[in-house]
């Protein structure tokens, strides 16, 4: 195969550096570079509240829980007939005062209600 | 003289503590080729020198943008690349010089230039480079006298291979045919 002008030439520029310019080049790259600010990632400080707060978020939570179971079981629990006598009677009273305060009842139907009571 | 370990240097260029160390490594290993690139392009010494300065500084500069995506040398031919584009379209602007008038000026710059003493076929080769585009110039300048893969041309250029082999294809014509015209073969 015919060799081309370019293989001829043989990859050669004709440029050239001055004499030690390699050698030397390191060293004035590095020393024009700055210097760089190293960062190190700390870790944030951990306040006593953020290692309690799952601890006091789980014991609110059971203390929801058996504060509701409480409720729960003291409502449906049985009632004895005299517990339910006096409930009932607090009641009746609680409503009647109420109507008379709403209602502007008179004073004899007050005195009525209370001999009927009696 | 150590072996150039890419993998190890980009791994130590991550962290702040090795960081300089690796980058002292990669100045030593590429500090020659990235210059060479540049000057080949700029054709003035002390020009190479600055933009090879800039290089470096830049990539210094940005070496926490470096994950290790592209190859070491890719990133830094790269940014070499650019800045001597960047120069030479600052010179023609300063000059005022075309597109066209470009030569004329990278010829004086050859001719005047101190470190240039290359025989008369080297001078002729220079000439006729410096009527290629720069594109074409620089694809020239990566595959005739550094020998660089095509896929590796194309990873600096973002070049496809095909078009890059028909790129330097027209370079190599268009020597010739200069060099002809100069009773050169």
């Amino acid at each position: 195969m015919k060799k081309g002008i370019l293989d001829e030439i043989n990859r050669k520029s004709g440029m050239k550096v001055p004499d030690g310019y390699f050698d030397s080049l390191h060293d004035r790259v590095m020393q024009n570079l700055p210097q760089k600010e190293i960062i190190v990632e700390r870790p944030a400080p951990i306040s006593f509240w953020t290692m309690a707060k799952p601890w006091v978020y789980m014991a609110a939570m059971f203390a929801g829980i058996a504060l509701m179971f409480k409720v729960f079981t003291w409502t449906s629990g049985d009632i004895s007939d005299s517990q339910m006598n006096a409930m009932a009677k607090d009641s009746d009273t609680e409503i009647v005062e109420d109507f008379i305060f709403l209602n502007n009842v008179s004073d004899y139907t007050i005195y009525e209600f209370i001999a009927e009571v009696d | 003289m150590a072996q150039f370990d890419e993998d190890k240097i980009t791994e130590e260029l991550r962290h702040p503590d090795t960081c300089r160390d690796a980058f002292s490594e990669v100045v030593k290993h590429y500090g020659r080729p990235l210059y060479w690139q540049i000057r080949r392009m700029v054709t003035s010494h002390d020009d190479a020198d600055d933009l090879l300065q800039n290089t470096f500084l830049k990539a210094w500069d940005n070496i926490e943008l470096f994950r290790g995506e592209a190859k070491l040398s890719t990133w830094l031919y790269r940014i070499a690349v650019n800045e001597s584009i960047n120069f030479l379209n600052k010179q023609r602007k300063i000059q005022n010089i075309s597109l066209d008038g470009e030569n004329d000026y990278m010829l004086t710059s050859l001719e005047s230039e101190e470190y240039f003493d290359g025989d008369e076929i080297q001078k002729y080769l220079q000439e006729a480079i410096m009527t290629l585009p720069e594109k074409q110039r620089l694809v020239f300048n990566m595959k005739y006298f550094d020998e660089m893969k095509y896929e590796d041309i194309s990873d600096i250029l973002g070049t496809s291979v095909g078009a890059l082999k028909a790129t330097y294809h027209h370079a190599v014509k268009k020597i010739e045919n200069f060099l002809k015209t100069k009773n050169v073969d």
